[in-house]
């Protein structure tokens, strides 16, 4: 390998190692980096790839902290058939120890491939008094609890278990009633814990909470709780299990202790079972669902239950005949707001109507399912006129007061004027074409069954296209003729000729009707003469017949044919007496045959 | 047995009802019924017509609307493609195959090609192939016009072919557009997942890996067809074989 072709395969290598390298990253962020002890930390880690899958973090020593997995989530991109993936995961540190902690760098490695994060340090402070009571932050605050009204371990000493509550067992159907689930956990846990949801029969699902974490004592120990709360809304009557969540650990039974010398205490078998999984389950509740009652139920209710409000509005109040109007319900209020079914509109005969779609936007501020959902129509009026959209009406259960509501938007008054827009495809002519994202209205106008026509398959389209190029052969013809003409005087006088002697040849019949005998011979003379000076290129004035007989150019043929007829026309011409009215006739007729002759042959 | 002869009577009725019917009253028919919500016995109508040979834009577009309603988007966009096919200036069609794609659970990405292919892309999907082929006819005439002026006028300014190069560039743009326009809306292949979602795999069959999972509204090339599957391309390149039955092709 010579040394040029060394460095080139150097430089070839380090751009494939750095492309390689770029193929494995990770990376690692703290929400804060001064915390007291026991105030939890969010470390997010993102590693990304290319690939479908990603290998796992190698976590670093992290025994200053209590570490808690809080989620994962994975995304894969296809571009060009090529996967790439970036998988994050957020974890939960808890300080243990005053002073400064550090998390040192974090690992992922690919085969050759290897990526680290940078070490992160926290400064971690005495703990910090914290409120009682059981905060909504993303961030909870450790708190010891007494177990009061909680459900106890099944074991004393348990290291785990799980339990879940509801706030209300008889709830009425479409009742939002809320469902507490915690994770009681004494000791560390070897992996991320797996939480599989039971399939509820019966009832709809929104979650409200995540992860909320605490410290709770009970039975004189303490425990890390993590709770995570759901709204259920019942969508029959009845008796309804709430079957309980299943919870796979995988416990560190070395961790248990917090001692370092409590290695020694431990039966070495236990090592081999270490991270073994366990399943955690609960009580199941049932609720008794309690059905609507019958008596107030308005005509127009339709299942919704909840405490809710309306409005009513338009877009503009005066349009012409077919100009829609955008017409806005608003619903808004607290319950299953996902669940409640569009608005009924009042008969409105005077419009015509279109669904231009709904909007839904769902909260659960103070663990209540609240929202709010928008119905928006177009409505056209038909004929001119004033108009009034009456007050529509909604009807809800409120199972707070345990009666039916029913509410009403205020009536909207419109007016249509003009005789209205022609249509075009049976929509109004504003709508289509326009930017709107939505589903445009249907064509009611009966069409013709014709295609447009294809011009890439029209004859006549590309017969028109050829116009134009036989125009340009045309052009170019006529463009090289008269700039040949302009520049070769042989040729021009070659071309011109016929032109001269039919001139001469004019003359010469004009003089013959006027007996001008002379005159003819001399012009008829003239017309042959100067035709063979211009096909020749010679000077005519010098021209004689003598000069013609010897002339090597005028083929043997028709050169003694050409000379006695020149000498004819000069003997008749000056011949006493004049020449013969049969002879004129001749000469005439045999200088038209002279000159089809003289025009081919030279 | 008798409430089965009724229902059997009910359905023949209906049936004779639909075939006695002529295309205009079926057409005003499939109206009434979509705008009372019957979609499903609107799509009924507009697919008898298209079987009738009555086949244009607007029943495409129409039967679009309503599969759309019925909740078929794979129906709806294959619909709206066969509308813009038949008619590609049909901007109501346009508007509403934006909007039905914009519910596609695969919302497949489109690598950037450059700044350049990224114009072009952009300029050739303006118009239609007739548009382009109208722009290409008038810059030809626009072209030779001056040429022919230039060759018979001998005196006239040399700038006059400086000048050519507009109409030049023009014809050179809109042949390139409307080859494009031809060839993907005409001569490509394109089919659009109608099921819930199939499976994309390595090789024509179940027996080979699963690459991806398409879902109803997805559309792509179709590159090649075996006995049972077609060879699909979607936009961002990806290549694999999906079963036909899960397919409906443009």
């Amino acid at each position: 390998m010579t040394g040029r072709n060394a460095a080139l395969f150097s430089l070839l290598s380090i751009f494939y190692l750095a492309s390689a390298a770029r193929a494995l990253e990770i990376s690692a962020s703290v929400d804060k980096q001064e915390v007291g002890v026991g105030d939890p930390i969010t470390l997010k880690l993102v590693i990304s790839g290319k690939g479908g899958t990603l290998p796992e973090p190698t976590m670093p020593d992290l025994s200053a902290f209590d570490i808690y997995s809080s989620g994962r989530s994975q995304n894969i991109s296809i571009v060009n058939g090529a996967f790439s993936s970036s998988l994050n995961m957020s974890y939960v540190l808890v300080p243990k120890k005053v002073g400064d902690q550090l998390i040192g760098p974090i690992v992922v490695r690919d085969g050759a491939n290897m990526a680290a994060t940078e070490p992160i340090k926290i400064k971690v402070n005495q703990p910090v008094a914290s409120p009682s009571g059981q905060g909504q932050g993303p961030t909870p605050q450790p708190q010891t609890k007494q177990p009061g009204g909680r459900p106890q371990p099944p074991d004393k000493g348990s290291d785990f278990f799980i339990d879940q509550v509801v706030d209300k067992t008889s709830p009425y159907v479409g009742e939002q009633v809320t469902l507490t689930f915690r994770f009681y956990q004494a000791v560390n846990l070897w992996d991320q814990p797996a939480l599989e949801w039971p399939k509820y029969n019966g009832v709809t699902v929104e979650d409200l909470t995540a992860n909320h974490r605490y410290y709770e004592v009970v039975r004189g120990r303490r425990y890390l709780v993590t709770e995570i709360k759901r709204a259920l809304f019942p969508i029959s009557s009845g008796k309804i299990p709430i079957d309980s969540p299943r919870l796979t650990i995988k416990p560190d039974d070395f961790g248990v202790s917090f001692d370092p010398f409590g290695f020694f205490d431990k039966d070495l078998r236990e090592l081999f079972k270490r991270g073994q999984p366990k399943v955690l389950t609960a009580n199941v509740i049932t609720l008794n669902v309690r059905s609507l009652p019958e008596s107030g139920k308005p005509d127009n209710f339709s299942g919704a239950v909840g405490r809710y409000s309306i409005s009513a509005a338009a877009d503009k109040d005066s349009v012409g005949v077919d100009e829609p109007i955008t017409l806005k319900l608003i619903l808004s209020g607290t319950g299953n707001i996902r669940s409640v079914p569009p608005v009924k509109l009042p008969d409105l005969p005077d419009f015509r109507i279109y669904d231009s779609g709904n909007t839904e936007s769902v909260s659960n501020t103070n663990l209540v399912i609240s929202g709010t959902k928008t119905f928006e129509l177009a409505i056209i009026p038909r004929t001119s006129g004033a108009y009034t959209i009456p007050a529509i009406t909604f009807s809800y259960f409120d199972p707070s007061k345990g009666k039916y509501q029913t509410i009403a938007t205020n009536p909207i008054r419109i007016t249509a004027t003009g005789e209205g827009l022609a249509d075009v495809g049976g929509a109004p002519k504003n709508i289509i074409g326009s930017a709107v994202q939505a589903l445009g209205y249907i064509v009611t106008d009966y069409p013709k069954n014709s295609r447009p026509v294809d011009l890439s398959r029209s004859f006549f389209f590309w017969f028109f296209q050829f116009i134009p190029a036989a125009a340009i052969i045309a052009a170019m013809v006529y463009r090289t003729r008269t700039a040949r003409l302009l520049n070769d005087r042989r040729y021009a006088r070659r071309v011109g000729a016929s032109r001269r002697s039919k001139v001469l040849f004019e003359k010469a019949a004009q003089l013959k009707s006027r007996g001008e005998t002379e005159s003819f011979y001399g012009a008829l003379y003239d017309a042959i003469l100067g035709y063979v000076a211009d096909r020749l290129d010679l000077e005519k004035s010098g021209l004689t017949i003598e000069q013609i007989r010897s002339n090597d150019t005028i083929p043997e043929n028709i050169k003694g044919d050409l000379a006695e007829f020149l000498e004819s026309c000069q003997n008749a011409r000056f011949a006493p007496g004049g020449a013969a009215a049969n002879h004129v006739d001749k000469m005439m007729a045999g200088a038209g045959e002279l000159i089809a002759r003289l025009e081919t042959e030279i | 047995m008798k409430s089965v002869f009724g229902y059997f009577f009910l359905v023949l009725l209906m049936v004779s009802t639909v075939s006695a019917a002529t295309n205009e009253e079926l057409w005003k028919q499939a109206a009434e019924y979509y705008d009372g919500g019957q979609y499903q016995s609107a799509i009924e109508n507009y697919r008898v017509l298209i079987e009738r040979q009555f086949e244009n834009a607007q029943v495409y577009y129409n039967l679009g609307n309503a599969y759309f309603k019925a909740g078929e988007l794979g129906h709806a966009i294959w619909s709206f493609r066969k509308a813009l096919r038949l008619d590609p200036g049909f901007k109501q069609a346009k508007t509403s195959l934006e909007y039905a794609r914009s519910f596609n659970t695969d919302q497949v990405s489109i690598e950037r090609r450059g700044f350049i292919l990224d114009i072009w892309d952009f300029l050739s999907g303006l118009l239609s192939s007739n548009g382009y082929l109208i722009v290409l006819s008038i810059a030809w005439w626009l072209a030779a016009a001056l040429l022919i002026y230039k060759m018979i006028r001998l005196e006239s300014p040399s700038w006059l072919y400086y000048l050519l190069i507009v109409p030049l560039v023009i014809i050179i743009f809109a042949s390139a557009s409307a080859a494009r326009r031809i060839s993907e809306d005409r001569l490509t292949r394109w089919g659009v997942i109608s099921r819930e979602s199939a499976d994309i795999r390595e090789g024509p069959g179940v027996e080979f890996n699963r690459l991806e999972v398409g879902h109803e509204g997805l559309e792509f090339k179709i590159l090649n067809d075996r006995e049972n599957s077609f060879l699909i391309e979607l936009r961002n390149g990806l290549v694999g074989w999906v079963g036909k039955e899960a397919v409906l092709e443009i």
